[in-house]
C-alpha cells in the first residue's frame, strides 16, 4: 500500500482514539506501533530517537517557564498586572475588557501557556468585570480568545517545540508571534470597545490617576520586572532561552520568599509537585510522538507529502490556504503541543518548497494552534475559560466566534500571505 | 471468617505502603532533579557572567537531571492518572457501570503500551552496556542515564496496574448494587 495512504490511515486511528478519550500518550503510542509493524521497521530506533531529543538543554525550557509561571500566580502577580494596566487604560470605554486582553498578553510574557494565562488573570479579573456590568458568559468569552495571547507573546512552550525539531533558533520562533500577536491585541480592543458600546450597559471607571499608576507601580514593580529581566536577558545575548527560564525561577523564588514574602514552602512545593506533574504528561506524550517523527524521516513521508500536494496544485496561494484550512481541522482534534510535534515535521519540506521560512513557519503554526484552542470539539481554551468563569461552553461560545472570525482569522491571513509581518523582528533584533 | 478478612486486610496494607513509599521515591526523586536543574543552570550562568568560567560538565549533569526527572516526572503523572486525555464518549455515557468499563479498557491499553516501552527501554540499556557506552564529557556510564526509562516506565506501569485494579472494584460493586 502506498506508504501516504498508511500514514493517512494511522491519522484516522489517532484522531478517532483521541476522540473515544484514551489518554494522549496511549494514543500516540499506539499510532507509533501500528506504523511501524506497517512499515516493517526494527523497533532498537526508538529509545535513541526519545533519547536524542529529550537529552537536550533547548527542551529544559519548557518546565522552568511552567514553574516560574507557577511560582509568579502563587506571589499574587497576575492582580499585580491587572492594577497596573488597569491604572493606565481602564479608563475608555469597555476598559476593563481591554484590561484582560492585554494583561493575558502580559502575563504571557511570563510563563508561555495559554492555560496558565487563563488561569492567573481570569480568577483576578472577572469578579471586578462583573461588578461593572460585564455579562459573565462574554468576559468568559474574551478570556478564553486572550488566552492565546500568552502563546504568542514569547516565550511559548509549543514553539521551544518547533525550534527544537526543525534546528530553527527557539529566540527567533519566539520573535516571530510578537506582531501577530500584538496585532490581535488591537483588534481584540477594537471588537470589545465595539461591543461593550453597542450590547452591554457598562458602568465608566474613575478617571486615569498619575497616583494610582505609582502606586500600581510601586507594590507590583518586581513583579513587573520578570520579563524584562528573563527576554530583556534573552534577546540582548545574556543568556539562552533555557537560561532565562532557570533565571526566571530563581527571580520568582527571590520574589515571592524575600520581597512580597507572599510564598511559603507549603505554596513552593505545591507548585513543584503541579509542575512535576505537568511534566510528565506533557513528556510521555513527547516521548512517542518523537518516535513517529523518526518515523516520518525513515519512510521519507514529509517529502512524499510535499510532492503530492505539489502535484494538486501550483497556485502558492491555493495550497497555502489548503494547509492552514488542515491546519485549523487538526487543531480542533488536537491540543496545541501534540499537533506541533505532528505538524511540524511533516509539513517542514513542504513549507521550504513554498518559499515560507522556518520563521514564518513557526507563526503560522502557533497561531493556527492557538485558534484551535478555541474551536471545539479540543477547545482547551474555551474549556478551561468556562471553569474559571464558571460559565458553560454554550453560553459564550457565540462571542468566541465573533473574536475568532473578525480576529484570528484575518491575523493567520495576514502571517500567511505578509512574511515580513512574522519575520521582520527577528531579523532586526537578532540576524543585524 | 475473621482470619480470612484479616488476611485481605493486612494484604490491602501492605499494598497501600509499598504504593506510598512508590510515591515518596518518585516526588522526591523528581523534586531532587528538578532542584539540581534549577541550581546548576542558575550557577553556570552566575560563574560566566562574574568571572568568565565556562564548564560543558554542568551542562552535561544538568540534561541527565532532567532526563531523570521527566521520567519520574512520568510515574508521578501516573500516581496522579492525570495523563492528558480528550474525549467526548464519556460525556455521552451516563451510566457508572459503563463508565468504569470504559476505564477498564483504557487502562489495559495504557499497561501494554508502557509494557511495551519498558521492554523496548530494557533493550536499549542492555545494548549500551555491552557496548560500554560513557557520557562525551564526565565520562559517566549512560547505561545509568538511560536507566531512567526502565524505573520511570516501571513506576508508571505499577501505578496503572492498581488503578486498573481500582476500577475494577469499582466495576464490581456497581454490578452488586444492581443485584441488591
Amino acid at each position: 500500500m502506498n506508504s501516504l495512504l498508511i500514514m493517512g490511515l494511522y491519522i484516522l486511528l489517532l484522531i478517532f482514539l483521541i476522540f473515544i478519550g484514551l489518554p494522549l500518550f496511549a494514543c500516540f503510542a499506539i499510532t507509533c506501533f501500528g506504523m511501524i509493524y506497517s512499515f516493517g521497521l526494527r523497533t532498537d530506533f526508538t529509545i535513541p530517537a526519545i533519547f536524542v531529543n529529550l537529552n537536550s538543554f533547548t527542551l529544559m525550557a519548557i518546565p522552568f517557564f511552567v514553574i516560574s509561571g507557577g511560582l509568579m500566580a502563587e506571589s499574587g502577580m497576575s492582580k499585580m498586572i491587572v492594577n497596573f494596566i488597569n491604572s493606565i487604560i481602564g479608563k475608555i470605554k469597555g476598559g476593563l475588557g481591554f484590561v484582560l486582553i492585554v494583561s493575558c498578553g502580559f502575563f504571557g510574557a511570563i510563563t508561555g501557556s495559554s492555560g496558565a494565562a487563563i488561569s492567573a488573570i481570569g480568577t483576578a479579573i472577572l469578579p471586578e468585570m462583573d461588578q461593572y456590568g460585564y455579562p459573565r458568559n462574554y468576559s468568559t468569552a474574551l478570556l478564553a480568545c486572550s488566552g492565546l495571547l500568552g502563546q504568542l507573546i514569547p516565550p511559548s512552550i509549543p514553539l521551544i517545540l518547533f525550534g527544537m525539531i526543525t534546528g530553527t533558533s527557539v529566540a527567533a520562533c519566539w520573535l516571530s508571534t510578537v506582531i501577530p500577536g500584538i496585532i490581535l491585541i488591537i483588534i481584540y480592543g477594537i471588537i470589545n470597545y465595539v461591543q461593550c458600546k453597542n450590547n452591554f450597559q457598562i458602568k465608566d471607571i474613575e478617571g486615569f490617576s498619575f497616583g494610582k499608576l505609582l502606586i500600581s507601580v510601586k507594590k507590583g514593580g518586581f513583579s513587573l520586572l520578570f520579563p524584562v529581566i528573563v527576554l530583556g536577558g534573552i534577546y540582548s545575548g545574556l543568556f539562552t532561552p533555557t537560561e532565562g527560564g532557570a533565571v526566571g525561577v530563581a527571580y520568582a523564588i527571590l520574589v515571592g520568599f524575600i520581597i512580597y514574602r507572599s510564598l511559603n514552602l507549603k505554596k513552593f512545593f505545591s507548585v513543584v509537585k503541579d509542575t512535576i506533574s505537568i511534566t510528565g504528561c506533557i513528556y510521555f506524550i513527547i516521548m512517542f510522538i518523537l518516535i513517529i517523527s523518526r518515523i516520518f524521516t525513515l519512510e521519507r513521508l514529509p517529502m512524499m507529502l510535499a510532492e503530492a500536494v505539489m502535484r494538486l496544485s501550483s497556485n502558492r496561494v491555493i495550497i497555502l490556504l489548503l494547509i492552514n484550512i488542515m491546519l485549523l481541522i487538526i487543531g480542533m482534534l488536537m491540543d496545541d503541543i501534540s499537533s506541533m510535534l505532528i505538524c511540524a515535521p511533516l509539513l517542514f519540506p513542504l513549507f521550504q518548497q513554498l518559499g515560507v521560512t522556518p520563521i514564518q513557519m513557526a507563526a503560522i503554526l502557533a497561531i493556527n494552534q492557538g485558534t484551535g484552542m478555541l474551536t471545539p470539539p479540543v477547545a482547551t481554551n474555551l474549556f478551561m475559560a468556562s471553569r474559571v468563569g464558571k460559565v458553560p461552553v454554550a453560553s459564550f461560545i457565540r462571542y468566541t466566534m465573533i473574536y475568532l472570525i473578525f480576529g484570528n482569522i484575518p491575523v493567520l491571513l495576514l502571517v500567511t500571505f505578509i512574511p515580513q509581518l512574522s519575520i521582520w523582528l527577528p531579523k532586526i533584533i537578532l540576524y543585524r | 471468617m475473621v482470619s480470612n478478612n484479616s488476611n485481605k486486610q493486612s494484604k490491602q496494607s501492605a499494598v497501600q505502603l509499598f504504593l506510598k513509599s512508590l510515591q515518596i521515591v518518585e516526588e522526591y526523586g523528581s523534586l531532587i532533579a528538578f532542584m539540581i536543574m534549577i541550581i546548576l543552570v542558575n550557577l553556570a550562568i552566575f560563574l560566566r557572567i562574574t568571572i568568565n568560567f565556562e564548564s560543558s560538565s554542568w551542562e552535561e549533569i544538568a540534561r541527565f537531571s532532567s532526563i531523570w526527572m521527566y521520567m519520574l516526572a512520568i510515574a508521578v503523572a501516573s500516581q496522579e492518572d492525570s495523563h492528558l486525555r480528550a474525549g467526548f464518549l464519556e460525556k455521552y455515557i451516563h451510566s457508572d457501570k459503563k463508565k468504569y468499563l470504559l476505564e477498564i479498557i483504557f487502562k489495559v491499553i495504557m499497561i501494554i503500551c508502557i509494557f511495551i516501552f519498558i521492554w523496548w527501554s530494557i533493550e536499549q540499556i542492555k545494548w549500551v552496556f555491552e557496548t560500554k557506552q560513557k557520557s562525551l564529557v564526565l565520562l559517566i556510564d549512560m547505561w545509568l542515564v538511560y536507566l531512567a526509562f526502565v524505573v520511570g516506565g516501571f513506576f508508571a506501569l505499577i501505578h496503572t496496574i492498581y488503578s486498573l485494579y481500582y476500577y475494577s472494584q469499582k466495576y464490581l460493586q456497581s454490578f452488586e448494587e444492581v443485584i441488591r
